[in-house]
Order: C-alpha cells, then structure tokens, then sequence
C-alpha cells in the first residue's frame, strides 16, 4: 500500500491510519480533545465514558469509514482499544484487499 | 429432588405452590399495591394476577431444577411454536437476529428448547442479581447457588460486567448468530425511561445499538406457560438497515419496543416476573 495523503501531509500508510483513528475515535466517541491530546491518544480505554457500548459505535465508524468489516477474532477490547495495533491490523487488512 | 421423578417432582411443586401464596402475605400486598397502578380500574384482574402470580413463580422455580432431566429424558413435549416463520426468514438473511424479549416466567425454559432444537442463543445477563426477597443467608449462600443452577438453565450467558460483552454479541452475530436481551431492564448504559404499566420505568436500549451495527434485526419474543406446556410466540421482526442512520433508527425501535413490551406483560402479566422486583 502506498503513502496516504492527509490533509497537505504525506505519511506513511501506519501513521495516516493512526491519526484517522485518532479522529474517528474523538468524533464517534464525542471526546472534545486539541491537537496535542489528539496526537497523543494511544488507548481508547484511558478516556472516561469509553465502555463496552462505545467501543462498539466506533467499531461502527472504523468499518464505514476504511469500508472494512473486522474479522470475529479482532473483535476484542485488546484489538480495538489500542489504536496502534488496530491501525496495524487495519494496514494488513488494506494492503490485503488492494 | 434428584432422586425423585420428575412426574413426582411436579407433583410437589404444584401442592406447594397451591398453599404458598396463602402464606405470603406481605408480598401480596406489595404486588397488589403495583398492580392497581397498572390496572387501576379492574380490581378483579388485579385479584386474579396477584393469586397466579406466587404459584407461576413456584412452578417456575421446579421447571429450572427439572428442566434438564426433562431435556435428558427426551425433550420438553408439550411446546407450541408461535410464527417461527419470523425467526427462520430473519435468520436466513445471514446477519443473525436480536432476540428481545421481558422477564417472563417460561424465558429460561424456552431459551433452553430453542436451543435443543438448533437456535442456540447468546444471552445478556446481570452476574448476581440483588433480590429483595432474599434475606443474609438467602444472599450469602441460597442465592449464589440458585444464580449458578440459573446459568446451567441458562446455558450460554454473557455478563454484563465483561467489558466485552458488547463486541462478544457483535462477533456472534456476524456469524449469522443469536443474542437474547432482556430489554425490560436497565442492563445498559444507555437507557430510556419512561412511564410503562403505570409507573416510570427504565429500559436498556444499547441492544438496538448493537443491532444497528450488526445489521441484525430485532426479534420480539414472547414466552408463556411452564416447561410442561410452553408457548413461545415470535413477533414480525425491525429490520435496522431499513433505517438511514442510527439515531432515528435508535428513536424508532425504542418507542417500538415499549409498546411491543408492554403489549407482552398486559397478554400475560401473571407470568411478568419483574412485578416484585419493581
């Protein structure tokens, strides 16, 4: 999978997922963080109000928007509440369907 | 009462619960109290609700101790199927189905025929359950041992308090399975309160969440009678993908589910259990 474009940024595939993660996640999610704190989330579970409810609306939001349906064994809390992993799997995942 | 059989089991379970509730006085007259609110101009129904109700509590409790010797001994015999159409047509669309349903006396016991006779479901359940029945050594010991008898009947359960929970019912439904959710209660986070059989109450609404996630259609169920003669009666299902997005479909089905649960207690409400647990 090539470079992704974001924004007027070229990033490497691992780090444009992450940092769409890190958008889908504050937006789905409804956290109200800046820049800095969005850069800096790493872990879902480290947020206040991030339950099991939650993590499912933004599961919901990371297949609609890379238009992927997450396999039954990623579906754990240890997959998707930390997002460099996720962005991992997610980059397999992508790299696999181009 | 493992060495007893079952017939004579049964026996007993029906002379106990014929003189029970004569002894019950004061949850009579709690029950009571909560009926009129939601049968506030027909005292005789209330009447009739308040004697069958202490006996269909005491008949289910001998159907959870017998049940699995009966399914060992050939099965439950007496069960009428009620539109499974709406099941088996929602099932072979392939995104599973969302089994919603209310504490009703027969849920346990239908839940365990479905899945012997091949709908196995996944169930969401509260771990420990506070009864206000239950005096110290009824929580300390009675009830620990009758909530893990529950889980044996149960068969399939999820907590409520595993913090994946939620994402375990989405991978079960992906592979075309089944979740049964209790939705007369506050089991979620998420919930809707308001009034239902006279009084406020709140009900979870994170299953149609779930659904909408999933795909997965949700599925009213209604289960009467006992395991010696069971009726399980499903409802047309609500397709979420009907829907545009979320919320309106959350909105939607949450005004759909109280009138589908409240339709289900007013056909059977001496067979509602949570008329005590209020």
């Amino acid at each position: 999978m090539d470079a992704l474009v974001i924004g007027a940024q070229i990033m490497p595939p691992q780090d444009a997922i992450i940092r769409q993660l890190q958008q889908l996640a504050a937006s789905s999610l409804g956290l109200a963080l800046t820049g800095d704190e969005l850069d800096a989330m790493s872990r879902l579970d480290e947020y206040a109000g991030v339950d099991s409810l939650a993590i499912l609306i933004f599961v919901h939001a990371v297949e609609k928007h890379f238009s992927v349906k997450l396999d039954s064994d990623a579906l754990t809390r240890q997959s998707i509440n930390n997002l460099p992993n996720l962005a991992s799997l997610l980059a397999r995942r992508l790299k696999s369907e181009c | 009462m493992c060495v007893l059989p079952v017939s004579v089991a049964f026996l007993l379970g029906d002379a106990l619960a014929a003189v029970a509730p004569w002894f019950l006085g004061t949850h009579r007259k709690r029950l009571t109290a909560k009926l009129v609110k939601a049968f506030p101009n027909d005292a005789a129904m209330v009447r009739r609700i308040c004697s069958q109700y202490f006996r269909k509590a005491i008949v289910r409790f001998f159907d959870d101790l017998l049940v699995a010797r009966m399914m060992r001994n050939g099965g439950l015999k007496n069960v009428k199927l009620v539109h499974l159409e709406n099941l088996t047509d929602t099932l072979s669309a392939g995104h599973g189905a969302v089994l919603m349903t209310g504490h009703f006396f027969a849920g346990r016991v239908a839940k365990r025929y479905l899945t012997s006779i091949g709908f196995p479901s996944m169930t969401l359940r509260q771990p420990d359950p506070v009864s206000r029945w239950a005096g110290l050594l009824g929580r300390n010991f009675l009830q620990r041992r009758y909530t893990k008898l529950l889980g044996d009947v149960i068969g399939e359960e999820i907590s409520t308090t595993d913090p994946e929970c939620s994402l375990k019912m989405l991978a079960r439904l992906r592979t075309a399975g089944m979740v049964t959710i209790h939705a007369d209660v506050a089991l979620s986070q998420q919930v809707s309160v308001r009034q239902f059989l006279g009084r406020e109450r709140k009900h979870s609404i994170g299953y149609l969440q779930l659904a909408w996630v999933a795909g997965a259609p949700v599925v009213p169920i209604h289960c009467r009678g006992s395991a010696r003669g069971l009726v399980i009666e499903f409802d047309p299902p609500l397709d979420p993908t009907k829907w545009a997005d979320r919320e309106s479909f959350v909105r939607d089905a949450t005004d759909w589910m109280w009138e589908r649960l409240e339709n289900h207690v007013r056909r059977t409400p001496e067979q509602w259990d949570l008329w005590m647990r209020w």
